[in-house]
């Protein structure tokens, strides 16, 4: 009688297989004298053949459990390769991944979490929209291809700019931290974000050959940027002054009197609201950098923006390959 | 700021007031009054030096904005909200004309530009210092 089960790749049933074969042959054996259709013999027959067929049936079913079972194991080794390298790359861009998953951090780490997510994502598409447009350069590509590409890397940026409007209400702290950048780009940070007239001044040089009105233009540009920067430096520095003296006034001496508790409560109030104004701020630095980006996009060709559009996203993507390997750096 | 009644209510004192509908449709068309005349006055304080900036002594905001304006070479003449006895009502006349947060509110030739965030686009842009210029508030 032929084995009828499927075959697997993974048969170390080999040994079943024998059995099976053994009582095969031992049943031919048994078989043939029963010719003489003895009645108890034929039984015999029958439950050694029902026998038989369980059996064959039962390894059946566990040669495919097993192989289930290993499938299941292959998909999950798959998962946690995949885990461990987004934790790897979540720990070289310096984000502090608690290794006991402790959710300590309640409704301002969830926002800030999924923003980081966000982010990462937005940074996933930049790069292909970028590595799209320096094909599209690199081969000579013609203006209105380029044209195309150009506004999808710059409504793209108006993506990133929501999303951190977004996240600046519920947690700005967040976004001043900068901990969702990488450490060197964290070294450039200023008021949550890039300074718009640094980033003019690395590109002048290498947009040439500009016209004289598109030089005046970009040359304007950055000193509006940096004035405005300088405008809102100095109300923020203001705000920490103000913030500082709302915290020092007031007895530290005696305490437990009931005018010392309404003082304390009063100055508390008073920081709270001079802390919630520090969203506005943030706000105004990325229109800042939205309006400064627009703003070079428009006195620029296409040609040039797209040149533009790359240098920005090399000097950022040189400054995140820095932050890997100052993190991978050996230590003593 | 003012706590007592103000001057408008003071007169329904004066009038014979019949009933209770009449008298809340006369409120309203007070107050409706009263904002037209602080809107005047806001309007008449705008127009009186080529820059005007309202303001409050807590907004930190508004200290950018003055800062910029400095950093520019103008002399805005500044009017602090929280130092008017009228003052909530300006605040609420500035929001009427579209002015979103009420302060920093910026008046350049008599003209609303708006807050913060459309000064610094306009500044961005190159309109702000032309808009200056022309109202005369800087010469170069």
């Amino acid at each position: 009688m032929a084995d009828a089960s499927p075959r697997t790749d993974i048969s170390t049933d080999a040994e079943t297989d024998e059995m099976n074969q053994r009582f095969d042959s031992g049943k031919s054996i048994v078989v043939a004298p029963s010719d003489s259709s003895d009645r108890s013999k034929s039984n015999l027959d029958q439950k050694i053949l029902r026998r038989l067929a369980q059996n064959r049936e039962a390894a059946r079913k566990s040669r495919l459990r097993k192989k289930a079972y290993v499938q299941q194991l292959e998909s999950s080794r798959l998962k946690l390769t995949q885990l461990e390298q987004e934790l790897q790359r979540a720990r070289q861009q310096g984000i502090f991944i608690s290794s006991t998953g402790d959710q300590s951090h309640s409704i301002g780490g969830n926002g800030a979490m999924t923003f980081d997510v966000e982010y990462s994502r937005w940074l996933e598409e930049k790069n292909r929209q970028i590595n799209e447009l320096r094909t599209a350069v690199n081969s000579h590509a013609g203006d209105a291809e380029l044209r195309i590409i150009v506004d999808g890397v710059m409504a793209h940026y108006d993506e990133i700019f929501r999303l951190k409007s977004n996240i600046a209400k519920a947690d700005v702290f967040h976004l001043l931290s900068g901990m969702w950048k990488t450490p060197a780009e964290r070294c450039f940070l200023w008021l949550g974000g890039f300074r718009s007239s640094e980033l003019l001044k690395l590109l002048v040089n290498r947009l040439e050959p500009l016209t004289e009105q598109q030089l005046v233009g970009i040359g304007n540009l950055q000193q509006s940027s940096q004035q405005a920067e300088d405008a809102l430096s100095q109300g923020m520095e203001a705000l920490q002054q103000s913030l500082a003296e709302t915290l020092s006034t007031g007895s530290l001496g005696s305490s437990g009197s009931s005018g010392n508790v309404a003082n304390y409560m009063g100055q508390m109030a008073m920081a709270m609201g001079k802390l919630g104004t520090l969203e506005g701020f943030i706000c105004q630095a990325d229109n800042l950098r939205q309006q400064t980006l627009q703003r070079m996009h428009r006195i620029l060709t296409t040609r040039q923006s797209a040149r533009a559009l790359l240098a920005i996203h090399d000097h950022f993507s040189r400054l995140r390959a820095l932050s890997s390997l100052w993190l991978a750096r050996p230590r003593e | 700021m003012q706590s007592q009644t103000p001057p408008e209510l003071s007169l329904l004192t004066y009038l014979p007031v019949p009933s209770f509908f009449s008298s809340q449709l006369l409120l309203l068309l007070i107050s409706c009054i009263n904002l037209l005349v602080v809107m005047d006055k806001v309007r008449d304080l705008a127009s009186k030096k080529a820059a005007v900036i309202f303001t409050k002594s807590s907004c930190y905001m508004c200290y950018s904005i003055k800062t910029l304006f400095y950093e520019l070479g103008a002399s805005p003449a500044i009017h602090e909200l929280d130092h008017d006895p009228n003052g909530r009502d300006m605040e609420r006349a500035l929001r009427g004309l579209g002015c979103d947060p009420s302060v920093p509110a910026v008046f350049i030739g008599g003209r609303f530009v708006g807050s913060a965030k459309d000064v610094i686009s306009l500044h961005v842009d190159g309109s702000l210092k032309q808009m200056l210029k022309d109202a005369k508030a800087i010469w170069f």
